[in-house]
């Protein structure tokens, strides 16, 4: 009984913590898995990718609610995201534990380095008759004032193809794979920072299932672990979302940097010595 | 143009409304699955392998689990309740690109649909 309550613990500071930094719970909940408890790599995706659809689902709700959301380019985006989600999902079933935390430990590392970088914020035109016009990839945001501000969506395609990349990660190791997302969203296709926050957020639970439905099938989501992952996540991350506004954790992002760059560093030495399951 | 934008919003509300819905049906669904599982006798075995769930005729399992009123079963709704979550949203979207009119977003969410439904009947690569 005693380990079920720490793995219930662990999952609601994994989901606090995850909504403090933006990172998402399955950043943290698949090294506390695997390293913490010994759950093989398979099994941990299965339970993390659950609770990435619950945070996902859980956070869109006060999202959509600011009207940052741009649900266009988010349904456009998911058909890359849902097709390298299957991908993704499909050659984690060929790779062994300790490759997977290789790829995992190296993705967390690159997390860090691109969550302190510091997102740029774009704002650009709509362009008549462009390939973002025709499918309508622009919108409205309300600014400081309740001003409406509109934006387009740039180079499309190349967003479209990193996104599909973004979605191959996240059914590969069982994350949201967001800071992939902000290179497709923010980097490439210039969208505002608010706006690509919050729709990237909007999309990972789509993607999510798609790589789910998979793991599911291959009989990888175990309900005795998934559960109280699931519910420590989602309890984690609501008082997450109510304790604290994003704007007083900078100095928890520096403290988290160091954290996560350490249990990568520990991941990939023990997915290079096989300790994996 | 002011009317088109009123609509998005009323369904951006409702979308909302049923993704926190499912959540929290989700959570508890699995809650009573987990305490009841307990209440069978379950124990949680030294090593997590043990914990291995058959990947042949998932469904079949599931769907005898949950008759039988199992612990299993429930936990297994539960989650399926939450995996089917985010497709209703993409369902809600189609509808609200329909009354719109915007036939191209209707295809593209037609598309994600067909892909969603494409890794359900694939099954186990």
């Amino acid at each position: 009984m005693s380990e079920i309550l720490i793995l219930f613990l662990g999952a609601v500071s994994a989901g606090l913590l995850g909504s403090l930094t933006g990172l998402g719970g399955g950043v943290i909940i698949i090294p506390l898995l695997t390293l913490g408890f010994d759950v093989p790599v398979h099994y941990a995706i299965g339970a993390s990718l659950i609770s990435v659809i619950g945070t996902s689902s859980g956070a869109a709700v006060a999202f959509v609610k600011e009207g940052f959301t741009n649900m266009r380019i988010g349904m456009f985006l998911e058909i890359a995201t849902t097709i390298g989600a299957i991908g993704g999902a499909l050659i984690s079933g060929h790779l062994n534990g300790n490759t997977i935390a290789i790829i995992f430990a190296s993705l967390l590392i690159f997390t860090v380095l691109v969550n302190l970088k510091g997102k740029p914020d774009h704002q650009e035109p709509r362009i008549k008759g462009s390939l973002e016009d025709k499918l309508k990839l622009y919108g409205t945001f309300p600014d400081k004032g309740g001003i409406l501000k509109t934006y387009s969506a740039r180079n499309t395609v190349s967003g479209f193809l990193m996104m599909c990349f973004a979605g191959i990660m996240s059914g590969l190791l069982g994350i949201g794979s967001g800071a992939l997302k902000v290179l497709a969203m923010d980097n490439l296709m210039k969208l505002p920072f608010k706006v690509s926050t919050t729709t990237s957020n909007f999309m990972i639970g789509v993607t999510a299932v798609a790589s789910t439905l998979i793991y599911f099938q291959r009989g990888e989501i175990i309900p005795a672990i998934t559960a109280p992952v699931l519910i420590g996540v989602i309890v984690g991350s609501y008082i997450g979302s109510k304790t604290l506004m994003a704007s007083k954790t900078k100095k928890l992002k520096v403290v988290f940097a160091v954290v996560v760059s350490i249990v990568s560093l520990y991941m990939m030495y023990n997915g290079i010595k096989g300790n994996f399951k | 143009m002011r009317k088109k934008h009123f609509t998005d919003l009323d369904l951006n509300r409702s979308v909302g409304n049923l993704l926190r819905i499912g959540v929290v049906l989700s959570v508890a669904v699995s809650l009573i699955g987990f305490v009841k599982l307990f209440i069978e006798g379950f124990k949680m075995p030294k090593n997590y392998e043990d914990l291995e769930v058959t990947n042949e005729r998932v469904f079949y399992y599931f769907w005898k689990s949950l008759t039988h009123f199992e612990g299993m079963g429930i936990i297994q709704l539960g989650i399926l309740l939450l995996i089917f979550t985010p497709v209703v949203r993409i369902i809600f979207a189609l509808i609200g690109y329909l009354k719109e009119q915007d036939y191209t977003y209707v295809i593209i969410s037609f598309i994600v649909l067909g892909i969603i439904t494409f890794s359900f009947l694939m099954g186990y690569g």
